[in-house]
């Protein structure tokens, strides 16, 4: 094999080198979903034949499961509602036309769960209304947060991403703070910035704070595991999810009804 | 020629085989499936590595493109790899592989001068990968431990491929 040398190659191997090292680490912090299905869109479209016969087959096996699950949801809300009318015994319920929260049910067609960033197809895009920026749950859970849209499709950034926060709480006595996904288990989250003094114990129930426009309060995420001090001011709690990432099949986007003049009153301070 | 378009179509089966592992695979958040730095290690030694490294690079992007993940984090660490192969190339093998310009591979070298090599080329790769992936919002524990396991499972599972995809094919074609 020939030899190579001379300053100017090695010039031009280093200067390829970080090149190509510096368009890739420019990609990398400027990656999104948005970016990437502008370039191949029409790959993607194919992609997707592909995702939904796949989901279509897994869907057949895991009927069972999903049964079980919409039982289980069923019951709950059936419950929830028994409840609604003892509380509305002799009392006229005033119910709002105009509610703060409506959802838009969605079918994933892809899901990822292995990776640090974790993506999420839905099969309704901007044709039924959703928007980027609304956030995707279930009756178990947050599940993410709509990234970009096309016509038939919407591309949800999962709540197990590294770049995903959401406002938790303790819901006996109402301490909230970010919850975020640690990388490990799918199941497992932390909360961080709980005060020291507020009392957290193991079977707790954790849920949605309602401080954000992205999802309504009270949603149930999990119940806490453990909790640990971090910085002589606060302590992190391990909270196990009930919401299983990687049996996920029917999910809402949360449309809020207010955002934009919650966005509007934001713009107002800022 | 012949073997020249053997080796174009089997970068693109790899291309595809990782486009499905990506999509219906799922081992979990510690572990990334990645054939990708086979591919690398598949480029002839005699090619200038400036070009070495936009294949690579391009390899990488394609990847990048048609899966879910952060566009660039295949690229940059495929490029990363090129750029280190020859160097471990030449601390593991002999300087007449070298001079035969022959492909690293299970038949060439055997189980243990193979994953010599493809061992640190992985963990390489993955240092780049899971670096950039979110070394930031990780533990460094979480990180090591995940580069580790990505580079011991995927070395093996190129070592596997390696063998039945080059066969007896151990030489690039001049």
């Amino acid at each position: 094999m020939k030899k190579r040398s001379g300053l100017a190659d090695y010039l031009l191997i280093a200067g390829t080198f970080l090149l190509l090292e510096i368009v890739s680490i420019m990609m990398i912090s400027r990656s999104g979903v948005v970016q990437r299905y502008k370039v191949v869109g029409a790959a993607k479209n194919v992609q997707t034949i592909f995702w939904r016969s796949g989901e279509k087959v897994r869907e057949f096996f895991t009927l069972g499961k999903e049964n079980v699950r919409l039982q289980q949801e069923n019951i709950r809300l059936m419950e929830e509602l028994e409840t609604l009318k003892e509380a509305a015994d002799g009392r006229e319920i005033i119910v709002s036309k105009d509610a703060a929260y409506t959802y838009v049910p969605a079918t994933i067609i892809k899901n990822s769960t292995n990776k640090q960033h974790n993506y999420i197809v839905l099969d309704r895009g901007s044709r039924d209304g959703i928007k980027p920026g609304m956030g995707v749950v279930t009756g178990e859970g947050v599940v993410g947060v709509v990234n970009s849209v096309t016509p038939g499709f919407s591309y949800v950034i999962s709540f197990l991403n590294t770049s995903q926060v959401v406002s938790a709480k303790l819901m006996k006595n109402g301490y909230f703070g970010p919850m975020k996904w640690e990388g490990g288990a799918t199941s497992r989250a932390v909360i961080s910035e709980i005060p020291l003094h507020c009392d957290a114990q193991p079977g707790d129930t954790i849920s949605t704070s309602g401080f954000s426009s992205l999802y309504p309060a009270d949603i149930p995420l999990g119940t806490v595991v453990d909790s640990k001090e971090t910085s002589g001011i606060y302590k992190n709690i391990t909270v196990d999810l009930f919401l299983n990432f990687r049996a996920l099949k029917y999910v809402y986007v949360v449309v809020n009804n207010n955002r934009d003049e919650l966005n509007a009153l934001e713009e107002q301070y800022r | 020629m012949k073997r020249n378009i053997t080796r174009i179509l089997i970068y693109l089966a790899v291309i595809a085989v990782q486009m499905v592992v990506n999509d219906y695979i799922n081992p979990g958040p510690f572990l990334y499936i990645c054939i990708l730095p086979m591919l690398v290690v598949m480029l002839p030694l005699d090619q200038h590595p400036a070009i070495s490294m936009a294949i690579s690079f391009a390899i990488g992007l394609v990847t990048d493109l048609l899966t879910d993940g952060v566009l660039g984090l295949n690229a940059g660490a495929a490029t990363l790899l090129c750029a280190v192969r020859l160097p471990l190339f030449r601390l593991v093998f002999n300087a007449d592989n070298y001079d035969k310009n022959e492909i690293p591979s299970l038949r060439l070298a055997g189980w243990r001068k193979f994953l010599k090599y493809m061992f640190p080329a992985t963990l390489v790769y993955f240092a780049f990968y899971v670096g950039f992936d979110g070394f930031v919002y990780r533990s460094w524990l979480f990180n090591i431990a995940r580069i580790l396991l990505c580079a011991a499972v995927n070395a093996a599972i190129i070592a596997l491929l390696s063998n039945i995809l080059l066969g007896t094919d151990n030489r690039h074609s001049a």
